[in-house]
């Protein structure tokens, strides 16, 4: 390592937990963890006798200190007025430190330093940097450098004051932003240089990440061996992983009201308390069927002893897997894709930890086509809450790699960022004269595919089309259910125990996806050799197609278009 | 992917229809090295080939050549170090050098995870059991092999390694000795960076070369004054019996080593800071900083006491000038106290003249006529003189001139008028 070499971290910054990732110098991405161990660190600042706490240290103080304790703080920044808050963001910190004028409309928060009783204000850009501060400090202990670039990840909802206020705030800590990249897209790019990611170079992803406090789905078409293209995307900021735990956290407390008579909910204390068991409840049962509850004196000094298992915490929980659920199949269904199109779900954020959201998105989407892909389902190392932090590492060290030193930077992440791209696919017709994709839609131009085949004995006719996606639904008869793979139950089946003999009766809907040949676009035969051709198709940025037949022994071209 | 093409049915012209792509502009995401590659392409205007020329030059010119020899393979050990190590009994094989064992001795704590794989493969191959029985010898003599499976184990694993490391006394290198001649920055260049493999804060500064900068050379040795080593003693611990035996005996092993240990590492610490200040003392750049620094000092005082003289001649010259300027002073004022005296002579004389001219007056206009009151004239005309001043005797002896005896009648009677004279004494003139 030279000495001039300055890695570039990875950040992720998230309104209930942030995390920090690098890449080592054997194209590993670590995440970082804190001085207290903790990968993911919560995003939360807290103060108490002058002293500052931060991460899961903040977030033990909610009990105690709630009032020098800031949580949630991420979705403030960037807005100017504190008048024009929406009372949802106002809510957010209500467990914590409650977001107040500061004066001149500026929102932010007041701690009282117990020890010389001052207040001091804080403006959100503050907080921010602070936090931010916090986080350098891991990486600079981590690595043993001072880091002085990140990488920093943003939802797509984030406006360019927001971001301009976040590298400010960033400044101020001692980073640089070198780049903002959308969270869904750092995710799928983490996931993408694992080397068990089950993804297609080309294939459609939607990628579901369930944080907190919200939740968003982004339906990514991936072309071009790797440049990902947003086809759709949509957030909703009152679903998530906290939604969870207030299911939960209501359940729990009608079963300490059944057995007291006590509502633990009324006393702040008692809340925070419960809120906290709620959380380590639903971890607990994330990777395992039964957890027990145990808090002292949760309210009126009364005991709280109690176990759920996890058939229980699902159904508690199952509205809002449910409406999880739903906003996927909603977001693909807004994205103009079939659900046949979707080749793979990739859940990220904490939320996705509960196995029940895996189990029912692969109930939902059609079985052996669409992959679910989560650490639940077991195809997948990497933690979902690490994933953004990662990706922001990934395309970090991508940027800090010396092949691009001599192009601007800002150039070039700047420069076409727009570009054509295929509206309908274009492919050719193989021996049984089926479609064979060669680009499909929402490939990006200019474009080049090469394709190796094997000895051409007798040549081969080449035609090449562009095609239409047909989606076949045909009702087939219950014999043949069991040969076919590719089926859908469309079942609203209300009585559980004669279920499995309705499926039997109902007819299925058997949808299967094909392309048909619509416009023949270029032909050309190819004439028989002995050694291997290599097919090359090129489209250019001006939309020309261009078709290559090279030999591979000789390299000889044997046809062009 | 891959498909069959339909055989070729017949002698096909090459066509390419008219038919225009339908496409439409979108944002696509700016992640990933597929977007980075495809940025740069539209940057210089690259078609795929000559991309892909270039980028071959650039991983080239970067020394990743994707060419298929391993550039790890020529850092292995060919042979072992040590043909002792066949007789190495195994069970002492904490006593063994470990990199040695897995053919790494050039490399050993710079061996990365994945050259350690390597090379353990490669000794494995060369020295299991089933290989060198086939090669004659008996299964009993696997010491080597049992030795290179404790070292993979003892090396792979990330805590047990830097145990093993901070012992490795292999991979130390000897400061020049002392009093000898050496070239400094050859011989201490080592030593720093052997010792800097135990820092747990990296990068580790280097020595650098006598053109380094003062700051450079400064921040070398505020690093190793305030270095903190993560080396540790452990590996040279007398075994734990295990819990069977004596419980007091095994704590007391334990005290032991942990007494042991701690003495090491204090004796390292301060083995340690005699070796930096023996570097610092022996530097030829903290040297030449302080002769730099001497002089620089010098000719600052020069400077400084170069104002004091300027300011003493300053003072000198002021000093001369005043006086020359008091002197010239002087000397006017004696000038004008001189000439002062002249006007005052001059004054006097006039009113000598003036007095006598009045006196003489009625004398020379024969007494008006009155000759025989001459002796009163006189008088009188002697008390009007006594009586004026300077101006009016100047103006008497003018209107003299003219008539005298009007002149004296005049002064006589404004004399009277002021008190001066008293009527009855110029009863002449009145």
């Amino acid at each position: 390592m030279s000495s001039s070499f300055s890695p570039i971290v990875g950040i992720s910054f998230g309104n209930t937990s942030s995390s920090i990732a690098t890449v080592k110098n054997n194209d590993k991405v670590e995440v970082i963890a804190n001085p207290d161990g903790e990968r993911v660190i919560a995003t939360a600042l807290s103060y108490r006798d002058g002293d500052e706490y931060h991460g899961g240290q903040a977030i033990q103080q909610l009990i105690r200190n709630p009032k020098n304790t800031i949580i949630n703080f991420r979705d403030l920044i960037g807005q100017p007025k504190f008048s024009k808050l929406s009372e949802d963001l106002k809510n957010r910190c209500s467990a914590g430190a409650p977001v107040v004028d500061i004066g001149d409309d500026v929102p932010g928060f007041i701690i009282t330093n117990s020890e010389s009783n001052k207040e001091i204000k804080l403006s959100v850009d503050e907080v921010v940097a602070r936090h931010l501060k916090n986080l350098k400090l891991a990486a600079d202990d981590y690595i043993g450098v001072n880091n002085k670039k990140a990488v920093i990840t943003v939802p797509y909802d984030f406006n360019d004051l927001q971001k301009e206020r976040i590298a400010k705030a960033a400044s101020k800590a001692g980073l640089e932003i070198v780049q903002f990249i959308h969270e869904p897209s750092a995710a799928l790019l983490s996931h993408l240089t694992t080397k068990t990611t089950s993804i297609h170079k080309d294939s459609n992803v939607v990628v579901a990440d369930f944080g907190g406090l919200q939740s968003s789905v982004t339906v990514f078409a991936i072309r071009n061996n790797g440049i990902f293209t947003k086809i759709y995307t949509e957030s909703r900021q009152d679903l998530g992983g906290s939604k969870i735990d207030d299911v939960l956290l209501k359940y729990l407390n009608s079963e300490f009201q059944k057995k007291t008579k006590v509502d633990a909910t009324k006393n702040p204390r008692s809340l925070a308390k419960l809120k906290s068991n709620a959380i380590l409840t639903k971890k607990t049962l994330s990777n395992t069927s039964n957890a027990n509850i145990s808090i002292d004196s949760l309210a009126d000094g009364l005991d709280f002893n109690s176990s759920i298992n996890v058939f229980k915490y699902d159904l508690v929980v199952r509205n809002v897997i449910n409406e999880m659920v739903t906003f996927v199949e909603q977001a693909v269904e807004k994205s103009g894709l079939d659900k046949l199109e979707v080749d793979s779900i990739l859940l990220t954020g904490g939320a996705s930890f509960t196995p029940k959201i895996t189990q029912t998105l692969q109930v939902v989407f059609p079985e052996n086509q669409v992959k679910v892909i989560s650490l639940v389902a077991g195809n997948e190392l990497q933690h979902p809450d690490e994933m953004l932090s990662a990706g922001a590492a990934v395309q970090a060290s991508l940027l800090a790699d010396d092949l691009y030193e001599e192009d601007d930077l800002e150039k070039l992440l700047g420069h076409s960022v727009d570009v054509p791209q295929l509206n309908e696919c274009i492919g050719v017709l193989d021996g049984s004269k089926k479609f064979v994709t060669i680009f499909d839609k929402y490939t990006s131009l200019p474009a080049r595919q090469s394709f190796k085949l094997k000895s051409l004995v007798d040549g081969a006719d080449l035609e090449v089309y562009t095609g239409k996606l047909n989606i076949k639904e045909e009702i087939i008869e219950k014999e043949e259910a069991p040969k076919k793979e590719e089926k859908k139950e469309d079942d609203d089946d209300d009585d559980e125990n004669d279920w499995s003999e309705d499926e039997d009766d109902e007819p299925e809907v058997l949808k299967t996806k094909e392309i048909e040949p619509v416009e023949k676009l270029a032909e050309l035969g190819i004439k028989a050799t002995k050694n291997g051709v290599e097919l090359i198709f090129e489209i250019s940025r001006e939309n020309k197609l261009k078709v290559i037949a090279r030999d591979l022994k000789t390299n000889e071209v044997l046809q062009q278009i | 992917m891959s498909f069959t093409l339909p055989t070729l049915t017949k002698e096909r012209a090459i066509s390419n229809s008219s038919a225009k792509l339908h496409t439409t502009t979108r944002i696509i995401e700016p992640v990933g090295q597929h977007f980075v590659h495809h940025a740069q392409r539209s940057l210089r205007d690259h078609t795929f080939s000559e991309f892909e020329q270039y980028l071959t030059e650039k991983r080239g010119a970067n020394g990743n050549d994707s060419s298929n020899v391993d550039p790890d393979e020529a850092l292995f050990d060919t042979e072992l170090a040590d043909e002792s190590f066949l007789e190495h009994d195994p069970r002492e094989w904490k006593t063994a050098d470990l990199y040695a064992a897995l053919g790494l001795s050039k490399l050993r704590y710079n061996a990365t995870d994945d050259q350690i794989i390597k090379a353990h493969r490669k000794q494995v191959l060369k020295y299991h059991p089933d290989k060198t029985s086939a090669a004659g010898g008996t299964l009993e003599q696997d010491g080597i092999f049992k030795i290179i499976q404790k070292a993979f184990e003892t090396v792979t694993d990330a805590n047990k390694r830097r145990q093993y490391d901070s012992v490795d006394s292999v991979a130390d290198v000897e400061p020049p000795k002392k009093g000898s001649k050496y070239d400094f920055y050859e011989s201490w260049e080592p030593v720093f960076v052997a010792e800097g493999r135990f820092s747990k804060k990296t990068p580790v500064p280097v020595l650098g070369t006598s053109s380094s900068t003062k700051k450079e050379v400064e921040n070398f040795y505020a690093f190793w004054n305030r270095f903190e080593s993560w080396r540790t003693f452990e590996f040279l611990d007398e075994d734990v019996p295990d819990d069977t035996s004596n419980r007091d005996h095994k704590r007391y092993i334990e005290r032991k080593n942990k007494a042991a240990r701690d003495k090491k590492k204090t004796a390292d610490n301060a083995r340690l800071v005699k070796l930096v200040e023996r570097a610092f003392s022996e530097d030829p750049r903290i040297k030449q900083f302080k002769e730099e620094e001497k002089k620089e000092k010098e000719r600052k005082k020069w400077e400084r006491e170069a104002g004091a003289r300027a300011e003493a001649e300053a003072k000198a010259k002021a000093e001369a000038e005043s006086k020359a300027k008091a002197e010239a002073e002087a000397e006017a004022a004696a000038k004008s106290k001189a000439s002062n005296k002249k006007a005052k002579e001059a004054a006097k004389s006039a009113r000598k003249k003036n007095k006598r001219s009045i006196r003489n007056a009625p004398k020379e206009n024969d007494y008006f006529g009155d000759a025989d009151k001459a002796a009163s004239i006189d008088e009188q005309t002697s008390l009007i003189v006594d009586s004026l001043d300077d101006e009016q005797l100047a103006e008497v002896v003018q209107n003299l001139k003219t008539d005298a005896k009007k002149a004296l009648s005049d002064i006589a009677k404004v004399l009277c008028d002021n008190n001066k004279l008293t009527t009855s004494l110029v009863t002449y003139f009145v």
